[in-house]
């Protein structure tokens, strides 16, 4: 369905993405996450043929979006970052005027009725909370029941009832073989809504994988151990130096620390013949967002 | 295609700023007529004020004639393509400009991609609405010279015996504003915003018109005066003292300028042709050749 090979975009030296590379498949739901300037935006801007990529490219249906981009996004429907409205239109306008530009059939009334805004469709956008905007915002994207459906930050100003709403509508359409990428902060909405999630840091992508892959990969563990600031540093180093690529940082004066489960036992050790006094050691349940923060922390 | 410029259509039609400008636009073209009134009438208490022959009698049958049917199409058809022009500029700058500003040319262009497209349907929307703004210059412009005719004392003519003269000069108005249109195109797709691409539009007209200015005044100089003729106002100017000479309204008759020089009408005709191309093509180079970044 998307196919993203080698994707790099430099401004100036430096690398706003990174050759990014990745794979979705039809009917998945990928969440892409990574901190504030990880390259998400620019990523998915390079995929609508909005910023041109240094390297690399997009395939959607085996079409380039660079090479053929008419073809590559006729079935494409996006929303990136906040949603571009016209204030002095209503709703139900705003979606005409979307429609016709695409060339697409469409029922406002319907798409309304589907985001929940059917109760405000002749009303003006300027009179509209941020949520509502953002609701008309994924409307616009669903216009055309498009195939491949790329959101930025979704649930930005959405209120938790309409967050509920949005993750059922967002398995309503996966179920129906629609393929849905989206951008989050919200790292426990993206657990629980999606097949497979892309991390992107400082433009490379750190990690991509089915989300109980990637947290059943490592175990979280929490160690307090005696002694000074710079002691703790130095349990710190050897943690992570330990078993090679073991993720860990410094969590309320305790180190916090992912590594495969049957593991925990060794590092104990390792830790007590280091010098280290180790007061307490115990397993935790990973989450998306502890993988993530150690992942993010250690780039 | 015919779609995109129906969305566009919807959006332009539907801007709050369109009805300021039509009721701007309203207004000085009643101004234009009714400010002769107030000049006339004026002319006998002056005299009597010892300002001496302020308005003679030339004077004010010229005014006269600015507002009297048929010779006042003239005077319509410079509205449309002074006035009308100008807030047309400004309207279109805008509209150009506020989708960049708004993140609207990004979210469209990411469900269309076709840039080209989307830029000629903008074009074409305002050229559409150029032409609905000839279209009501017509009755509105009648309504304006008979009131002001009546007012004057002056004899009803309907104006409509010419209509053949009416036809063409409305053409001409409409095809003149269509290398302004390019112009704020180009500026609100170079500027990327609404106030950028109304103060780059509006920095053109006002050097033009600067220009002209002092040109009247022959202050040009002859080669200064000749490379003026190369001007995009006056290519148009050439075309609308076509209008003029048809209702016997032209600059030198009615005014005594001697300075204005136009370029010839096949000259006028291909420098208009070269400006809307130029830029239309500076306008299409820039927003295919730029990331649509927020």
């Amino acid at each position: 369905m998307l196919q993203v090979e080698n994707l790099t975009k430099l401004y100036g030296a430096k690398a706003a993405v990174d050759a990014v590379s990745f794979q979705i498949e039809a009917g998945m739901i990928v969440g892409l996450l990574g901190p504030n300037g990880a390259g998400k935006t620019t990523t998915l801007a390079m995929m609508l043929h909005l910023v041109r990529p240094t390297s690399g490219r997009v395939l959607i249906n085996g079409a380039d979006v660079w090479q053929q981009p008419q073809q590559a996004l006729r079935s494409v429907g996006a929303l990136i970052e906040t949603p571009a409205l016209y204030p002095y239109l209503t709703g139900a306008e705003n979606l005409r005027v979307w429609a016709l530009h695409a060339g697409v059939a469409a029922d406002p009334a319907a798409l309304l009725q589907q985001v929940g805004l059917h109760e405000a469709a002749n009303q003006r956008v300027e009179t509209f909370s941020q949520g509502m905007k953002q609701r008309l915002g994924l409307a616009q994207a669903l216009l055309g029941d498009p195939q491949l459906i790329i959101l930025d930050e979704p649930t930005v100003g959405i209120d938790p009832r309409g967050v509920v709403e949005l993750r059922q509508l967002l398995h309503q359409l996966a179920s129906n073989q629609r393929t849905i990428l989206f951008s989050s902060h919200q790292l426990a909405e993206v657990q629980q809504i999606c097949d497979q999630v892309l991390i992107l840091n400082q433009g490379r992508c750190v990690a991509q994988g089915a989300v109980a892959e990637l947290l059943g990969s490592g175990g979280r563990v929490l160690i307090r151990i005696e002694g000074d600031a710079a002691t703790l540093e130095r349990a710190l180093a050897q943690v992570r130096a330990w078993g090679g690529g073991t993720k860990a940082r410094l969590l309320d004066g305790r180190i916090d620390a992912l590594l495969p489960a049957d593991q925990t036992a060794a590092l104990n050790h390792a830790l007590v013949t280091g010098g280290f006094a180790v007061a307490e050691l115990y397993s935790a349940a990973p989450s998306l967002e502890d993988f993530f923060l150690h992942l993010t922390a250690e780039a | 295609m015919i779609s995109a410029v129906a969305a566009q259509w919807l959006v332009l039609r539907r801007r709050p700023m369109l009805k300021v400008l039509l009721a701007v636009y309203v207004l000085l073209m009643a101004l234009q007529f009714f400010a002769p009134i107030g000049l006339v009438r004026l002319a006998p208490q002056l005299e009597s004020l010892g300002a001496g022959n302020a308005l003679n009698d030339a004077t004010i049958a010229a005014l006269q004639q600015t507002v009297q049917l048929p010779s006042a199409w003239a005077t319509i058809f410079g509205q449309v393509n002074g006035i009308g022009g100008l807030l047309l500029l400004i309207l279109a700058a805008s509209f150009v400009g506020s989708d960049y500003q708004w993140g609207l040319s990004r979210g469209l262009l990411a469900r269309d991609p076709r840039r080209g497209r989307y830029l000629l349907a903008k074009l074409l929307a305002l050229v559409l609405l150029a032409g609905a703004l000839v279209l009501l210059s017509l009755p509105l412009g009648m309504l304006c010279a008979w009131s002001a005719s009546a007012a004057l004392g002056l004899p009803f003519q309907s104006g409509l015996a010419v209509w053949p003269d009416v036809l063409r000069g409305a053409l001409i108005a409409w095809l003149g504003l269509w290398p302004y249109l390019a112009l704020a195109t180009m500026c609100g797709t170079l500027g990327r915003s609404a106030a950028t691409g109304i103060a780059a539009t509006l920095g053109y007209w006002l050097l033009e018109i600067g220009l002209g200015f002092i040109s009247v005044f022959q202050m040009l100089g002859a080669l200064g005066q000749f490379l003026y003729t190369f001007s995009l106002a006056q290519s148009v100017g050439a075309w609308t003292e076509e209008t003029r000479r048809a209702f016997n309204l032209e600059l030198g008759q009615t005014f005594g300028q001697v300075g204005v020089v136009f370029p010839d009408l096949l000259r006028a005709t291909l420098q208009l042709l070269l400006y809307t191309v130029i830029f239309l093509l500076l306008a299409w180079w820039s927003l295919r050749r730029r990331d649509l970044r927020a």
